[in-house]
Formats: C-alpha cells, sequence, structure tokens
C-alpha cells in the first residue's frame, strides 16, 4: 500500500529500511514551552541565589543568560539522544536525516539558525518552511540537516503482537495480503478504539462474518485475525 | 507459507523484550561496559524485521521490529566523539586561519559593510557632533560621556568579573545573530553589520568631536582586535550560508545551504572564542590605568597577532 502521512525512509548498512516517525507541531511547540519553563526557572533560581553576591552575582546570572539562551538546546540535544527535557516529555528527538543521532554540527546549526525561524513572531517562518519542507523541518533543520521524531512512537506503549483471545474462524473468501493485514491491525488495536467504535467498524464486516449482533461481530473478525495470523 | 505470526512471535517475544531493555539501558547511559554481542543481537532484529515485512505480518509486529531496528541503528552507528582535543588544537594552529582565507570573497564583502559605514559616521559625526544625537539617541551621548568623558577612579575586581560576563553574553550574542540571521540569503548578516558599523562609527566620530580621544582610543584599541574582527567573521559565516541558494553551484539549493552550514561551524566556535578572549581582554586589561603609550603598544601588537594569524596560519600544510 502506498503511504501518505508524515514519514520517512532510511536504509541501514544491513539493508533494512526502518521509517522514522515525523513529530509536527505539536508535539514540538508542546517542548518548546517546556524547555521554556524550564529555563525560566533556572534563571529564577540563579538569580535568587546569586543576588546577594552584588557586582559579581550579577555577572554570574548574565553567563546563566548565555549559557541558557546559546548552550542550553546544543548540549541537550548532543549529549541525550537529541532530546532536551522538553522533547523528552513529548517523545519526541532530533537525529540527523540519515536516522543517526545528531552530533555537534546539526545540533549546533539548528539552534544558530532558531533566530530566523522565531521570525517575525511566534516561530512563523518555521511552521511555513516545515510545511513546505515535506520533513516537518524548519530552516534550521534544513541547514544541519536534521529531522525532528517521534522517540517510541504510539505502538511501542504495549507488546504488539498480542491478539484478543477467540476461537478462530474460517472466512468464506480468501483476502488479499492486505485485507488480511487490516483485520489483524484491527484486532491489535482495537483496545485503543474503545468498544463501540471497534463494534461499529466491526459490523462493517458482518456480511463476510455472518455475526447478527454487534459483540458478535468483534468476536468474529478477532477469530478471523486470529485464523490469519496462526496459518499465514 | 513460513512461519506464521503466531508461532513467530512466541519464538522470539523474549528476544525482543531483551533488546529493548537493552535500548532502554544503553539510552539513558545506565550501561557503563559496550555489550559485545550488541551487533549481533541488532542485526537480528534487522533479519527479523525483513521476514516480517516479506510474509506481511500485521503493522503492530512490523511497527514494533522497526521501532527496535530504529533505536538499534542510532546506537551502532553513533558518530565517534573521541580525541577532540587535538582536533581542536589543529583547528586553532591553523584550520580557522585557513578557512577564513578559503572564504575570501565574503570576508571582503562582510568588511566593507562593516568598514565603510563606518569610516563615513566616524568622519561626519567628528566634523558635526549634533549629529550623533540623531543617530544614537541622547542615551547613548550621555553614557559615552559618562565612560570617556571623565577621569573615574580604579574599579574593582567584582565589576571586572561582572563586565566580563556582560561581554559574552551580549558579544557572543550579537554574532550568533549574526551568523543565524544570514540563512535569508545573507540580508541578516548584512544588515547587523551595516547597524553595526554605522552605530560604533558614529560613536567614535561623536568621541573625536567632543575631544575624549585620550580616554577613548587607549581602551578600545586592544580588545578591538579580536571583537570587530569576530564581528565581522561572523557577518562572514552569515554570508556563506545565505549565498549557498543564491549560487548553489551543482548542487540542489537545500543541499547547499547543509553543505556551507556544515563548512561553518568550524568558523562559527573560532569567532566564539575569539568574543571570549576579547571580553577577557576588555574586563581585565582594557580598564587598566596603565600608561596610554604601553596600552598603544600591547594593543597594536594584538592586532598585529590578530592579522598575521588569519594572513599566515596554516600555510604550511593542507591545501591552501
Amino acid at each position: 500500500m502506498e503511504r501518505v502521512d508524515n514519514r520517512v525512509s532510511v536504509e541501514t548498512p544491513e539493508a533494512v529500511e526502518f521509517d522514522l516517525d515525523l513529530a509536527g507541531v505539536i508535539p514540538r511547540t508542546g517542548a518548546w514551552f517546556v524547555d521554556g519553563f524550564l529555563k525560566m526557572l533556572i534563571l529564577w533560581g540563579t538569580a535568587f541565589a546569586f543576588f546577594m553576591l552584588e557586582e559579581i552575582g550579577v555577572g554570574l546570572i548574565m553567563l546563566v543568560m548565555f549559557v541558557v539562551m546559546w548552550l542550553y538546546n546544543p548540549l541537550f540535544e548532543v549529549f541525550n539522544q537529541g532530546r532536551t527535557p522538553g522533547k523528552m516529555i513529548f517523545d519526541v528527538r532530533v537525529v540527523n536525516r540519515d536516522g543517526t543521532p545528531v552530533g555537534w554540527y546539526g545540533a549546533i546549526i539548528r539552534n544558530l539558525v532558531r533566530v530566523v525561524d522565531l521570525l517575525p513572531f511566534g516561530y512563523t517562518t518555521g511552521v511555513v518552511a516545515m510545511v513546505m519542507s515535506g520533513r516537518f523541518q524548519r530552516l534550521g533543520d534544513l541547514a544541519g540537516d536534521t529531522v525532528v521524531v517521534y522517540h517510541r512512537g504510539a505502538y511501542s506503549t504495549r507488546d504488539s503482537g498480542q491478539l484478543p483471545d477467540a476461537d478462530p474462524v474460517q472466512v468464506p473468501v480468501p483476502l488479499q495480503p492486505h485485507e488480511q493485514e487490516a483485520i489483524v491491525d484491527f484486532a491489535e488495536r482495537s483496545r485503543m478504539l474503545g468498544r463501540d467504535r471497534s463494534a461499529e467498524l466491526a459490523q462493517i464486516l458482518s456480511p463476510m462474518t455472518d455475526a447478527t449482533t454487534r459483540p458478535e461481530a468483534v468476536d468474529s473478525v478477532y477469530g478471523v485475525a486470529q485464523r490469519i495470523v496462526r496459518w499465514g | 507459507m513460513g512461519m506464521s505470526q503466531d508461532v513467530f512471535i512466541k519464538r522470539y517475544r523474549g528476544k525482543w523484550l531483551d533488546f529493548e531493555e537493552m535500548l532502554d539501558r544503553i539510552e539513558f547511559g545506565k550501561l557503563d561496559q559496550p555489550v559485545d554481542h550488541f551487533p549481533e543481537d541488532y542485526r537480528q532484529i534487522c533479519r527479523h524485521l525483513a521476514v516480517a515485512r516479506s510474509r506481511g505480518y500485521s503493522p503492530a509486529v512490523r511497527a514494533r521490529l522497526e521501532k527496535m531496528v530504529e533505536r538499534g541503528h542510532s546506537i551502532l552507528y553513533r558518530r565517534s566523539r573521541k580525541g577532540p582535543a587535538r582536533k581542536i588544537w589543529l583547528y586553532a594552529a591553523g584550520g580557522f586561519a585557513r578557512d577564513v582565507r578559503k572564504n575570501w570573497r565574503f570576508l571582503a564583502v562582510a568588511l566593507l559593510a562593516f568598514v565603510v559605514p563606518f569610516a563615513v559616521m566616524m568622519a561626519w559625526v567628528a566634523t558635526d557632533a549634533d549629529l550623533a544625537v540623531d543617530v544614537l539617541g541622547w542615551q547613548m551621548v550621555e553614557n559615552l560621556e559618562a565612560m570617556y568623558g571623565t577621569e573615574d577612579g580604579e574599579r574593582g575586581a567584582g565589576d571586572d568579573i561582572m563586565m566580563f560576563a556582560f561581554y559574552i553574553y551580549n558579544n557572543v550574542g550579537i554574532a550568533l545573530r549574526t551568523f543565524g540571521s544570514g540563512i535569508i540569503f545573507g540580508l541578516g548578516s548584512l544588515a547587523i553589520l551595516l547597524f553595526n558599523g554605522i552605530f560604533i562609527g558614529a560613536a567614535s566620530g561623536y568621541i573625536i568631536a567632543a575631544g575624549h580621544g585620550d580616554q577613548f582610543w587607549p581602551f578600545v584599541i586592544g580588545h578591538g582586535s579580536f571583537e570587530l574582527t569576530a564581528i565581522v567573521l561572523a557577518g562572514m559565516a552569515g554570508l556563506k550560508i545565505g549565498a549557498a541558494p543564491i549560487w548553489p553551484g551543482r548542487r540542489g539549493r537545500i543541499d547547499a545551504i547543509r553543505q556551507a552550514a556544515r563548512d561553518s561551524v568550524g568558523i562559527i566556535l573560532g569567532f566564539a572564542v575569539m568574543l571570549i578572549i576579547a571580553a577577557f581582554i576588555e574586563a581585565f586589561w582594557s580598564p587598566r590605568d596603565v600608561d596610554a603609550g604601553l596600552r598603544y603598544a600591547v594593543g597594536g601588537g594584538l592586532w598585529a597577532f590578530v592579522i598575521l594569524y588569519f594572513a599566515l596560519a596554516g600555510r604550511d600544510h593542507g591545501t591552501r
């Protein structure tokens, strides 16, 4: 099936491809706010701790301001697998476009070009660039050759491949591979969907499974899924 | 037909859980020893992914394997961060100067964009001091009077440290912005260079007109060598990334920006270090109340050092 969504493919030296799940505006904005809040806390903390030291204290506060403004992001990104604390909370990280961890080059460039992504207000330039780039890259990402991706992704929050229990059911019609895939996918994800929504979706298949009631429809689709995963 | 998905999962589920746990430990830095069997395990997961795909196993299983491959790939092909000390030394000893010479065209433009408005404004305001208020504003003129118009006493060590921090915060910040704003076709860098040329030129002109030169020049000559050069170099690097999409050569435009940005990282670290040196000179040497002749001599020496460094360093090895 052709994919038209927020993923880019990377081929490893082992000749296996994997997709990077690109992170969009929402988690990145969230991460930005968390980092902004933390930076403010750090500044207030130093201001509180050092203001009694008079001139030396003012000097220390200015050094901390410098570090927070210019070094916070690159240092976290280089030494913490592409993740600032905000990005950790929103489960995203910065990687090179080939999926390898971001290094000094990428981290320095993407964070310096940020001064333009901010313009004229509220990351307007950055968001426009993200929409146009096809990889959700702001100008800093384009220049630094980096992308922001989901770290774990929605699937890894549970032990994948576990299907709801049901007796295997033989379907009366032969199924194409992508149809089998869709049915197994449904069974695996149905716990995330909620009971009513699952039933609604399963009922679409009732002509095939001969199910008459809604719970029965769900069970019979589970059964078909079990049949598929057991006999391939 | 090969193994069914069910059997496949049952057979390898334990392996995957172990591998995921290992990934977590490595990513959170809780693993001090490298794991000998990591590459082997990783390649096995790659094979599992290939198998899962070719047999059309469910999207959830493939997604899980993909995530493991992605994270393993990140760890296995992590670029080495070893031996930075030697790299830094080689760069300071000549690489930096070579990079600057290689970009002499951008250097020339940046230098003109700064020096021309500087010279014009200095000459103009020197002959017409009233103009200073229009360009600089009352506040700045009063500040200049306060700084250079009166004999001030020896200042304390606390002031020196505070000013050192302020110069780093302010000047390195300006230089980094000068570079970063270059990505819009060099316009941001040009604007900052022009603005600083006009402003510093006008301030210097006012000092001359007001007759405070005896206080001013011995103060600025020392740190000016590193500070002004570094700001021009920041402009140079900004123009370089700005020019890349206009004249991309045989690359795509985005690729050209990437390459230019990559080539600029050394220069960025170079001018940042120069500004830290400048801040040190400006905070701890420039305000010292020593003989003006000595200060001119030291300042002249620093200028000679900077110019000779960029003209000559690193010529004996490497290309150019």
